[in-house]
């Protein structure tokens, strides 16, 4: 895990949620983006022919999009309209540079430096964690940001 | 890497360059005819811990030799092999590669090269599929599709599979000069790459660019060990136990077969079968159950919980470093509902690190995990047992795989 204390977090996340949404136009096929609105996970539903169920709560919406090659991919929606945690399960990953947006070489560059094991990374940013675990055929992991959980969902709620 | 941990690993690279013919990029010995060292009994592969090119503790190596298809003299031995039961197939680092070993390429249904994205949860690899022959301790895959990673006649690297993490492309930040994985499965992806094109899985790549496709079972990375012709429904890993410091190396062995010889029965081992559709099997922990559970040989340290201990600063930053050495105990239970004890310790990583810093191996070394559900045992475990990892559909005297025995 990489420590990095959390600071001036508020302001990092409303920065960074900004930037994820101004780098919309440059999108892939792929999935939604933390900070993307709810009508991404829809558009990813036609681009990756994923099937969806929805389930709906006091504080959130979770949308699961799974792949015809078994992996599921859950994006999470505050009431605000905004995506802020993205799990997966199955033989693949998402497109973590998609998942990710602009802060997608900062989780690299975070991993990377710290290549004093081998095995599941949790990785604590500013304003972003990414937990990335499993192994080949059964890959498990979540990003979320921490700030922007709607009130009463925890880390544990997303995966 | 810090850099007192390269400069210790610097001075136990020298020691085991003198002992074992090289710790560093050049892993081969060239020509693999007369001067390969004398191999143990048939059936037993030497394993050392010993921090390896990148000096990564918990991390188990062999040593092997891979030929072009057919040939006896067109070789190479090369060390420094990670051996991992969390995954299949033999993958090599291009740059340790002899020039003068040539190796045909694997072409898919079409007719174009083969490539492979191999992903692992700290990263992925990227290189053509090639073919070769591959000895180790006596025993032969012939014919074995492996992954030639970081290949320069494949340098552009698809934007679908370098989305999943750092590149692992070169000795360094691979941290071994190649993977010997053999794991549960007899391909490293298996039914769903053959049917599903599959972005970060295999790619078809002709001259105007790499695109996802589907691989037929026999193109895709096989376990070595299956393709033995005896010996070849597992393997057994055996490593001594350690002081509670830890050691500069530890040596143990890679035995091929579960209950074919004298030197690998089951025993009194307990198998855990795995669940039939998750591939897991449970961890009861702390009043926690952990259902994504897996032994991985591969995975240098235990991985458990997100901040079960303090989480130290460099060095081992990352690592769990408790006040002082926990005394642990989990229970593991497999589908079929056997159950066994595990007792394990996790000690304050920056304790043991800066008490020995030309030490490589380590019992009780251990850090947070990326998936809240799952206890990766991994190297550490493996001091001080013999632990048994069964090929799936193969039979053994313990059932038939895929499971886990200790």
């Amino acid at each position: 895990m990489i420590n990095i204390r959390v600071k001036k977090a508020g302001k990092i996340v409303a920065r960074f949620v900004l930037l994820v949404v101004c780098t919309f136009g440059v999108r892939l096929p792929a999935h939604a983006a933390l900070g993307d609105t709810e009508a991404s996970v829809f558009a990813d539903q036609s681009q990756i022919s994923a099937t969806v169920r929805t389930m709906r709560n006091a504080r959130y919406t979770m949308h699961e999009l799974q792949t015809p090659s078994g992996t599921a991919v859950r994006e999470y929606v505050a009431p605000t309209g905004l995506v802020f945690a993205v799990a997966w399960q199955g033989p693949s990953m998402p497109d973590l540079r998609q998942v990710l947006g602009a802060r997608f070489d900062e989780y690299v560059a975070a991993v990377a430096a710290n290549r004093n094991k081998r095995g599941p990374v949790s990785i604590q940013l500013p304003g972003l964690v990414i937990q990335s675990g499993g192994h080949m055929r059964d890959f498990v992991g979540k990003a979320y940001v921490p700030e922007a959980l709607p009130p009463g969902v925890s880390p544990e709620d997303v995966q | 890497m810090t850099s007192w941990r390269l400069r210790h690993c610097f001075l136990v690279s020298l020691l085991a360059a003198l002992l074992l013919a090289g710790c560093g990029g050049d892993g081969g010995d060239g020509d693999g005819g007369g001067s390969s060292p004398p191999q143990p009994a048939q059936n037993v592969a030497p394993i050392i811990v010993d921090g390896g090119p990148a000096g990564i503790p918990d991390i188990a190596f062999t040593t092997l030799t891979i030929c072009a298809p057919g040939s006896t003299t067109n070789c190479q031995t090369i060390d420094h092999i990670l051996v991992d039961t969390g995954s299949v197939g033999l993958r090599i680092i291009s740059s340790v590669l002899s020039p003068g070993l040539s190796l045909p390429q694997q072409l898919d249904a079409n007719g174009n090269a083969l490539v492979e994205c191999a992903r692992f949860a700290d990263g992925y690899s990227w290189g053509p599929v090639k073919v070769a022959d591959m000895s180790i301790a006596g025993e032969k895959a012939a014919s074995l599709p492996i992954q030639v990673i970081g290949d320069a006649s494949f340098q552009t690297v698809p934007a679908s599979c370098s989305s999943s993490g750092p590149p692992e492309n070169t000795v360094p930040t691979f941290g071994a000069n190649g993977m010997l994985g053999v794991g549960l499965f007899l391909q490293d992806c298996g039914a769903v790459c053959a049917q599903f094109a599959i972005p970060g899985g295999y790619y078809s790549c002709p001259a105007n660019g790499c695109t996802p496709v589907a691989a037929a079972l026999n193109k895709q990375l096989q376990n070595p060990v299956a393709l033995f012709a005896s010996d070849n429904n597992g393997v057994v890993i055996q490593l001594p136990a350690l002081p509670a410091a830890g050691a500069a190396t530890a040596s143990g062995s890679l035995i091929f077969g579960i209950g074919t010889q004298s030197n690998n029965a089951l025993g009194g081992a307990v198998v855990l079968t795995l669940d039939p559709n998750t591939r897991r099997i449970v961890t009861n922990f702390g009043g926690t159950s952990y259902p994504n559970s897996y032994i991985d040989s591969g995975s240098s340290l235990l991985f458990f919980g997100a901040r079960t201990f303090p989480i130290c600063t460099a060095p081992a930053s990352g690592f769990y470093c408790p006040p002082s050495t926990q005394a642990l105990s989990a229970t593991l239970q497999g589908a079929n509902k056997a159950t066994t004890t595990v007792n394990f310790t996790v000690a304050n990583a920056n304790q043991l690190f800066n008490a020995n810093p030309s030490f490589n191996a380590f019992t009780g070394i251990a850090a947070p995990n990326g998936d809240p559900a799952s206890f990766a045992w991994g190297l550490p475990f493996f001091f001080g047992r013999s632990v048994y990892t069964a090929i799936e559909t193969r039979t053994t005297p313990g059932g038939t795989g895929p499971y886990f025995a200790f």
